[in-house]
């Protein structure tokens, strides 16, 4: 038993699986920071809309510090500018591995500040940058393919606890996901897709036409049961090699698909963003050896 | 010691997020349907009561500031969309006039504000400013708390230089239910514009 305890969360793992999370959050938050940047004199900073005395109790998801509230003076645009500038050369650095986990601390300090100050702008893919963030800042994720790495040498393993805590999350977001679609009326009847597909905002295009098809109608209904059923299972489905193997594949198509149909910014690529802490160590190296190889076929056909 | 305390950080922090998500929607979720034909999973009478429990007890005081330290809040509707069934946008401006016959409230001063766009957006991962106004009146119109709206269109006026606090703005939301079904219907669905400041007439 306590065999077992142990290698839950002390397995030695390669730390490339943290270094891919790394470089792949920090890209992502790098963009996200950049494309908040047209919003932060009227959001963020204190003299925006939302000022920093306003705090209604509607608003319940609401942390209670945040770097923008340190200063709401004169200069305080500015301010909040240097907080957002400072955010986003740290997501780079933290992409690069310089100062990893300095770097990696304030991407953190800065999402959470910018969610605590103003949430009703934000959505589900700031939420995961903001959570993702958190545990790669206990996670070894500087000691490979950094410049941290390559100016001191890192040990290339390292206990899996942060990959457990990962892990639990990204279930916990499917599950919680599964769960409340069961709430919703039209998940239940199957016609959400119906909508979804019809709404100006949320599909790129207009395929409402498409509904006119039975089959078509036979096929959104399918794909709804088939979702809510998927992620309200997906901390089962990880259990075993095989189940959690077939899992990751539906999850891939199932971000694939909402990547191509729905307007959702990056979020099906920060969910799959999350997929290698998914993959055993085994099945990590392999992917990496497959990727290697390619490379040098395709350099040696060049 | 490390070794033996890390674990129990883990799980910590693992019942913190798990309560944190659980309990505060099924709090808040009504499934008004025939109990006996609700899903298994849809029934929310245990999570009901983890939800008083978290009102009350020291344990929900403590892992609601460990939430707040680590920044760690997360909820349901980050990760599944609110009801599709309608879409919404905002407008800010001095002057207006209401068609009722086809829904439409509609500014008749140049708006000071207004995300109002019902064009499919096809793919702007690099240009995402409307989904982010988009889901700033999401929250908003759902919210619906005075103070805010308020705040929100005084704003909007006085940001833009024409504007001046002395006289009242019209914050109109326009809103569109969408039938899918339903031919006859526009593309982009039956329009109900309702004013949430009225200004001056």
């Amino acid at each position: 038993m306590q065999k077992y305890w142990y290698a839950l969360w002390f397995k030695p793992i390669d730390v490339r699986q943290f270094a891919l999370l790394r470089i792949a959050y920090g890209y992502l938050t790098a963009v996200y920071l950049v494309q908040l940047l047209p919003f932060i004199a009227t959001q963020f900073s204190a003299s925006g809309w939302l000022s920093s005395d306003l705090k209604p109790t509607s608003i319940v998801n609401w942390g209670s510090w945040s770097l923008f509230n340190l200063y709401t003076g004169e200069y305080a645009l500015h301010f909040s500018y240097a907080i957002q500038v400072l955010g986003i050369c740290a997501a780079i650095a933290m992409m690069l591995g310089w100062r990893t986990r300095l770097a990696t601390i304030t991407v953190w300090l800065v999402l959470v500040s910018l969610w605590n100050r103003n949430p009703l702008i934000l959505d589900g893919d700031d939420a995961v940058l903001k959570v993702m963030t958190f545990y790669l800042i206990f996670s070894p994720c500087g000691n490979a393919w950094s410049l941290d790495a390559r100016q001191n040498h890192q040990p290339q393993s390292a206990a899996i606890w942060p990959l457990r805590l990962i892990q639990f999350q990204i279930a916990l977001i499917y599950f919680v996901s599964g769960w409340v679609k069961f709430h919703s009326a039209e998940w239940l009847d199957g016609t959400v897709l119906h909508y979804v597909l019809s709404h100006p905002h949320y599909a790129r295009f207009n395929l409402s036409p498409w509904l006119e098809y039975p089959a078509f109608v036979s096929l959104l209904s399918f794909l709804t049961s088939s979702i809510r059923w998927w992620e309200l299972l997906f901390p089962l489905l990880l259990l075993n090699r095989y189940s959690r193997r077939l899992s990751i594949l539906i999850g891939i198509l199932f971000h694939l698909g909402l990547f191509l149909f729905m307007n959702l910014r990056w979020f099906p690529v920060i969910m799959l963003a999350f997929y290698p802490a998914l993959l055993s160590t085994k099945e990590f190296r392999s992917l990496v050896d497959y990727v290697k190889r390619l490379n040098k076929h395709n350099v040696s056909t060049r | 010691m490390q070794r033996q305390a890390l674990p129990f950080i883990c799980l910590l922090h693992m019942l913190a997020i798990f309560w944190w998500n659980v309990p505060q929607h099924y709090a808040n979720i009504r499934y008004d349907q025939d109990y006996d034909n609700t899903p298994l999973f849809a029934r929310e009478e245990p999570l009901l009561n983890a939800a008083e429990i978290r009102a009350n007890h020291t344990l929900s005081w403590l892992l609601n500031h460990y939430i707040d330290l680590t920044g760690s809040q997360q909820y349901w509707d980050f990760f599944a969309p609110a009801s599709p069934k309608t879409h919404q946008y905002f407008s800010v401006c001095r002057s207006a006039i209401k068609h009722p016959e086809q829904g439409e409230i509609i500014c008749t001063s140049p708006p000071f504000f207004s995300n109002l766009n019902l064009n499919f957006k096809g793919f702007n991962l690099f240009k995402p400013n409307d989904s982010r106004w988009y889901r700033l009146t999401e929250n908003l119109s759902s919210l619906n708390d005075p103070p805010l709206l308020s705040a929100f269109a005084d704003f909007y006026q006085v940001q833009d230089r024409r504007g001046t606090l002395k006289k009242p703005v019209w914050l109109i939301l326009h809103q569109f239910e969408l039938a899918p079904g339903l031919k006859g219907l526009p593309a982009f669905g039956y329009r109900m514009d309702s004013v949430l400041i009225p200004g001056q007439p």
